[in-house]
């Protein structure tokens, strides 16, 4: 059987399926209730599986899929997808270490630099200005809890 | 109508809830208006700024930022001839082509007042109806409340997107996910897989944020990896810009019709906007006289879709007020508001909650006032912010927005983390053809159903004859399995007349 972006699709889906039906019989039953806390659970990952099998079986949706245009993704949305999962890894690794002013500061440079804005004087305004903006709304008004709180001393 | 009085008087009395009203309609109009962002996106990015606020105002302030998102959607469809949101991409057919004749102002007037008739038409469906509706519903027990979301699973599974089979396992896992976490009836955890902060189960706000924002943020950067928006000038001269009291006459009868198509789609879980506005072009297309000139750049082409799309608003939340379902997603996302503000959704509401009831449906009245005339005197400047700020600079705001809004909710980098994960399963998700609204309305509901199963079967003396007892329960399940026969039949039909003009062509 050729792969397909269908059966593709099938086997990553009958793939979570089997994850969740390994997770739910994890559950341990309770003797006073009919169903427990694991039945449900298991009927749900059992049907993700069945269906995944209809899926990629299903003649008629690889025949469309197979006749519709499909996109090229070019290699600058490698390099997009790597500064989003960078501004991502930046947020959870580095807030508690630097605070939220550096991080908001990091991610805009990183995210607005991927994007495509390339004129460094202004990257470097947009990304300052726009940091000050996100601290003062939202922890100077909302309070937002910031671990390092570098600009304190300037509020 | 004398709760309704005390609705709006309770919303007067309040400053901040007034301000709120106005605040949330400009924002919706704005975030509406950002290609990609839609109206549930836009709520979740500010549900954690309201959990500072009284129920009322958070309510109001998050209810008019869905209708004006809804809303704001058509700027960017008739200047950029890019939807805002799907429910405005039917405006685009006429919308675009009417700011190439030099009429932009003109349609954005025309979609505004749209619009905010059927917004309204919608709402006082809403007010009169569901507390009508909530009268029968108050007497529904477990069993029936077990078989009503289970029809509400199958058939927005079902409904949603373009396969069934991907909607329905869509569904379940939502649902699934829904469970993981400390279980209601004995209070251990389940499914958790040893990680401490899954005990209380995942947080509604990551998981929206992660699914409706950063995947978005995902696929505009593919877009703009591939090539960008065509921009589009403002239209200038005076007869581009108005839209006069004969032609809004002329208007009248196509207003009302979609408006009502748009409320019949709405009461039906799982339809949404973006089906309304199509039918409701459809169908004006049909009755006109000049079919032919449709998408040409006519009146009537900007005026049904909007009419239809906008007044969706107010009956989708009849099913979540009168049985705690929600018919959208944006209703989904409130019965998250609720909860947070320790408001029980379902029947009940009206006697226990009936202030905020009726000051929720005022707040839903004067926000509709609010952003029409936003829309009406402000769009063409929204729209030429719009063309000023190209995406390569929006998005990245938008992730640190998004960002910050998720780590406010409860100060945790896991939900972060959390939110970051689900918008790549939300990008594979958008690419791959299952929905994810499905997905979000199961992970609503998912608890409550399991919860009602369990309680039937304690109360049963007959293990799951005790759905045969009770006529809703029988009337819900056979209803879902229409809906799913009915829509495989239809599925199967269309799929063999792809197949076979495939054939044909080898």
């Amino acid at each position: 059987m050729p792969l397909t972006l269908s059966r593709t699709t099938a086997a990553v889906s009958f793939s979570v399926g089997v994850l969740f039906l390994w997770m739910a019989l994890g559950v341990e039953a309770t003797d006073d209730d009919p169903i427990g806390p694991g039945k449900v659970a298991v009927v749900l990952s059992i049907s993700i599986m069945v269906l995944s099998v209809f899926l990629g079986l299903d003649r008629t949706t690889e025949t469309l899929v197979e006749k519709s245009v499909r996109q090229q993704h070019g290699t600058s949305f490698a390099y997009l997808f790597i500064a989003f999962l960078t501004a991502g890894l930046i947020c959870i690794f580095l807030f508690d270490v630097l605070g939220y002013f550096p991080v908001a500061f990091a991610v805009l440079f990183v995210l607005l630099f991927a994007f495509g804005n390339r004129h460094f004087p202004k990257l470097l305004a947009m990304s300052l200005i726009g940091a000050l903006g996100y601290y003062i709304v939202f922890v100077r008004v909302l309070g937002m809890r910031d671990p390092r709180d570098f600009l304190a001393g300037f509020f | 109508m004398i709760d309704l009085l005390n609705g709006f008087a309770t919303v007067f009395a309040s400053p901040t809830t007034l301000l709120l009203i106005v605040a949330g309609a400009f924002c919706g109009v704005l975030i509406g208006a950002l290609p990609g962002l839609t109206a549930a996106a836009a709520i979740a990015l500010l549900f954690p700024v309201t959990f500072y606020l009284d129920p009322l105002s958070a309510l109001a302030f998050l209810y008019v930022l869905g209708k004006a998102g809804r809303y704001g959607g058509s700027i960017s469809a008739i200047l950029f001839n890019t939807p805002g949101t799907a429910a405005s991409a039917a405006t685009m057919l006429d919308g675009y082509p009417m700011t190439r004749k030099g009429q932009a102002g003109k349609a954005l007037k025309i979609s505004a007042v749209a619009s905010a008739f059927g917004d309204f038409f919608g709402e006082l469906l809403l007010i009169f109806g569901a507390v009508y509706i909530a009268t029968f519903t108050k007497h529904l027990g477990p069993p029936e409340y077990f078989s009503i979301t289970m029809m509400a699973f199958v058939v927005i599974g079902s409904v949603i997107g373009d396969s069934i089979t991907k909607g329905l396992i869509a569904t379940s896992a939502g649902a699934f996910i829904a469970l993981i976490g400390v279980d209601p009836i004995s209070g251990y955890p389940r499914m958790t897989m040893g990680v401490a902060q899954l005990e209380d189960g995942f947080s509604l706000v990551p998981l929206l944020i992660g699914l409706f924002v950063f995947a978005e943020i995902l696929v505009q950067a593919e877009k703009i990896s591939l090539g960008g928006a065509d921009g589009s000038q403002i239209a200038q001269a005076p007869e581009g810009m108005r839209f006069s009291w004969a032609e809004f006459v002329q208007l009248f009868p196509v207003l009302l019709r979609s408006s009502g198509i748009g409320s019949v789609i709405g009461i039906l879980p799982g339809l949404g906007s973006s089906v309304a506005c199509f039918v409701a072009y459809g169908e004006e297309r049909r009755r006109s006289k000049r079919s032919e000139d449709w998408g040409t750049g006519l009146p009537e082409g900007v005026a049904a879709p909007e009419a239809a799309n906008n007044a969706v608003s107010g009956p989708s939340m009849i099913p979540l007020l009168t049985l705690g379902i929600p018919g959208s997603t944006i209703a989904a996302i409130l019965i998250g508001v609720f909860t947070v503000h320790g408001v029980q959704v379902g029947p009940m509401i009206f006697d226990q909650e009936s202030e905020l009831v009726y000051g929720l449906f005022a707040a839903g009245l004067l926000g509709i006032l609010a952003y029409g005339l936003i829309g009406y005197f402000g769009a063409p400047w929204v729209g030429r912010m719009l063309s000023y700020l190209p995406p390569g600079i929006i998005y990245p705001f938008v992730f640190i927005t998004a960002f910050s809004a998720t780590y406010s909710t409860r100060l945790s980098l896991f939900d972060v983390g959390v939110a970051l994960v689900f918008g790549l399963i939300g990008y594979a998700m958008r690419k791959s053809g299952f929905p994810i609204a499905a997905f979000i309305i199961a992970f609503v509901l998912a608890r409550g159903a399991e919860e009602a199963v369990r309680q039937s079967l304690l109360l049963s003396d007959n293990g799951f004859g005790i759905f045969l007892e009770h006529p809703v329960a029988i009337a819900c399940f056979a209803i879902g399995a229409f809906v799913v026969i009915f829509r495989g039949t239809q599925k199967l039909r269309a799929n063999r007349s792809v197949l076979k003009s495939t054939t044909k062509d080898m």
